[in-house]
């Protein structure tokens, strides 16, 4: 984490990734990624909205590597990754780290939170001996808001928001450059997502993390992102700063987005439908079956 | 004035487990008219869904559930099995979270729609199958005479939610129950499927209990709101004064932690995490997580639901300052 603020973090140059699908009528192809680009520089979060099936998940695990690209670059640090060996995968893991939707299924429910937090320090070999380790665990529990006496508990013992911070933690653990952030609050109850997000935002500024946030709420991602790039079918139709991007959406596929967020109020969904738009009843669509 | 359509008084239900007895709905009232949508919020073991689930005897075995229910004018519990099936199957309409766990994947989506017209009004196969297409048209959905013999896995998961809303309203119900009915849903489907569900309870005038854990959605479309927390209901007023002057805290603290569009401002979180049905605060439920802590009473005693103000009521011993938004107004 050496680098200055303004650097290039993750570069990615019309990025494809395609899976192999058998159906009835024989193998062929999703398109899940197709040609995205984008950059994200030092300590800023790059929002990544859109819906199921818009491609936005499966850029996000192409970065960690987790899926693999089939055509373009992904640069960490200027460096091209996207064809590094398997021998070299953990080293970009270290540089990159996931936080996913749902911590339940992705803390191992036999490990404590500690061994679950120290896993990555150790694999990484980020500490010399089990004491350091054991001093760092408490330092990011501390971190995320967590009493030290949570490295003993189990992930059954902590509420859904606790392990989230946990997953938080263990993204934390390798000093990574980037952290991926993918539907980090949609499986948290409403009353418990703003503590999440107001932590994801204060260890930013503490320690200068650089974040892509993919999620579905456009409010969410207002909130917590600098930019914020829209996508649909594999491609980023739009990208701009949060707030203009808001303001003035360029795509349609933005204002379609945007006219389609519940009224905050009442009297705002009023004013909405005096003037109906994409509130209105439309007929279902002909190809949105199958 | 005319009796509600649906109505619950003091319902009890708790669930004795391994681990205690949970307490999942604590004395609970509600009531919804002809024509009118109530919303009832809450956030995980809130008891919002298995208010409605033990209110119309859905319930697992070994759940217990106390209090009155009327349907209708008529006596709900009284009922049993086949009567009680007959009964709601005519008169109420389910719309669950999750279209693919409520459809039969081996009966195609007409067959199931028509199921309850045919076997509950005692029509005819044909009939039933005509019934169906025109309630897939209802619902929206292209080219109706074809889509009746398709399966469910052959639609998106926005289709399956209307094919469900279809086979809800196949017997022209009442009231309908939609339980977090578009929380799986892209937010434009969902807005599509509000908007149905709007349009449709204008043409047929029926109730609507729309059950959901997120207050934006519940702004566009109920006439009255009920937030419940730790099995009560601990606010109900009509859906303007909810959001203009909410009176207990946690509806408060809810509203004021929504992030906005524009501001992006540290959020007013809540601390903590909703209480779990087998260990209840014994007074306010909120206490341990509120930030008023408005009078000494509340760790250690129920505050009554009581009036605050025009048709609403508020669960707390703090109610010197209703009237005052807690957040800046949108206007």
């Amino acid at each position: 984490m050496s680098a200055p603020r303004g650097d290039v973090v993750a570069a990615v140059e019309d990025l494809h990734v395609r899976f192999p699908v058998r159906t009835s009528s024989g193998k062929h192809e999703v398109h899940a990624v197709d040609g995205v680009s984008f950059e994200i520089t030092r300590g800023e979060t790059l929002g990544l909205v859109g819906e199921s099936g818009s491609g936005k998940s499966t850029t996000g695990l192409a970065l960690l590597r987790l899926v693999s690209p089939s055509a373009g670059v992904i640069r960490i640090l200027g460096e091209d990754v996207t064809s590094w060996p398997r021998s070299r995968l953990r080293a970009l893991r270290r540089r990159v780290a996931m936080v996913f939707q749902d911590p339940q299924s992705s803390l191992d429910p036999r490990h404590s939170i500690g061994s679950s937090i120290a896993e990555p320090i150790r694999v990484h070999r980020l500490r010399a001996d089990a004491g350091a380790r054991r001093a760092r665990v408490h330092e990011l529990l501390d971190q995320v808001g967590l009493p030290a006496d949570a490295a003993v508990r189990h992930p059954h013992e902590l509420s859904g928001g606790q392990r989230q911070r946990v997953g938080i933690a263990r993204a934390l653990a390798g000093e990574p450059d980037l952290i991926v952030l993918d539907e980090p609050l949609s499986s948290l109850d409403v009353s418990v997502q703003a503590q999440i997000m107001n932590l994801l935002r204060q260890l930013q500024d503490d320690l200068g993390l650089t974040y892509l946030f993919i999620a579905h709420d456009l409010a969410a991602v207002a909130h917590m992102s600098d930019r914020v790039a829209v996508m649909t079918s594999g491609r980023i139709v739009e990208t701009g700063p949060a707030a203009e991007l808001y303001e003035h959406p360029q795509h349609t596929y933005t204002r379609t987005l945007l006219a389609a967020i519940p009224a905050d109020t009442p009297a705002e969904a009023r004013r909405r439908l005096a003037r109906p738009s994409a509130s209105s009843v439309t007929r279902g669509r002909a190809d949105s079956s199958g | 004035m005319t009796e509600p359509v649906f109505s619950i008084r003091d319902l009890r239900v708790s669930v004795r487990s391994r681990r205690g007895l949970a307490s999942i709905v604590n004395g609970v009232d509600l009531s919804v008219d002809r024509g009118r949508t109530l919303a009832v919020v809450g956030e995980s073991g809130s008891g919002k869904s298995m208010t409605m689930l033990s209110a119309t005897g859905l319930t697992p075995p070994g759940v217990s559930v106390d209090g009155a229910v009327q349907l209708l004018g008529t006596d709900l519990r009284a009922m049993r099995g086949r009567q009680l099936r007959a009964f709601r199957g005519q008169h109420v309409g389910f719309v669950f979270q999750d279209p693919l766990a409520s459809l039969n994947p081996l009966m195609t989506v007409g067959r199931q729609i028509g199921e309850a017209y045919q076997l509950l009004e005692g029509r005819s196969r044909a009939d039933a199958r005509r019934r169906s297409i025109e309630l897939l048209d209802q619902v929206g959905i292209p080219e109706p005479e074809q889509r009746v013999d398709s399966y469910p896995h052959q639609f998106s998961g926005g289709m399956r939610q209307r094919v469900m809303i279809a086979m809800a309203l196949a017997c022209e119900p009442e009231l309908l129950i939609a339980d977090e009915a578009t929380t799986a849903l892209d937010v434009t489907i969902q807005a599509q499927v509000i908007g149905l569900v709007t349009e449709l309870q204008a043409k047929l005038g029926m109730a609507v209990i729309w059950i959901t854990h997120d207050l934006g959605v519940v702004a566009g479309m109920a006439d009255e709101v009920a937030v419940m927390y730790g099995g009560r209901i601990v606010e109900q007023a009509p859906v303007d004064e909810l959001f203009e002057c909410p009176a207990h805290p946690y509806t408060r603290a809810l509203l004021a932690a929504r992030p906005r569009i524009g501001d992006r401002s540290p959020l007013a979180a809540i601390p903590g995490s909703p209480p779990s049905p087998l260990q209840l605060p014994p007074g306010c439920a909120f206490y341990p997580r509120c930030p008023v802590r408005a009078d000494a009473r509340c760790a250690t005693e129920l505050p009554p639901l009581a009036p605050a103000g025009r048709d609403h009521l508020a669960r707390t011993f703090y109610q010197n300052d209703v009237g005052s938004s807690p957040r800046r107004s949108s206007e």
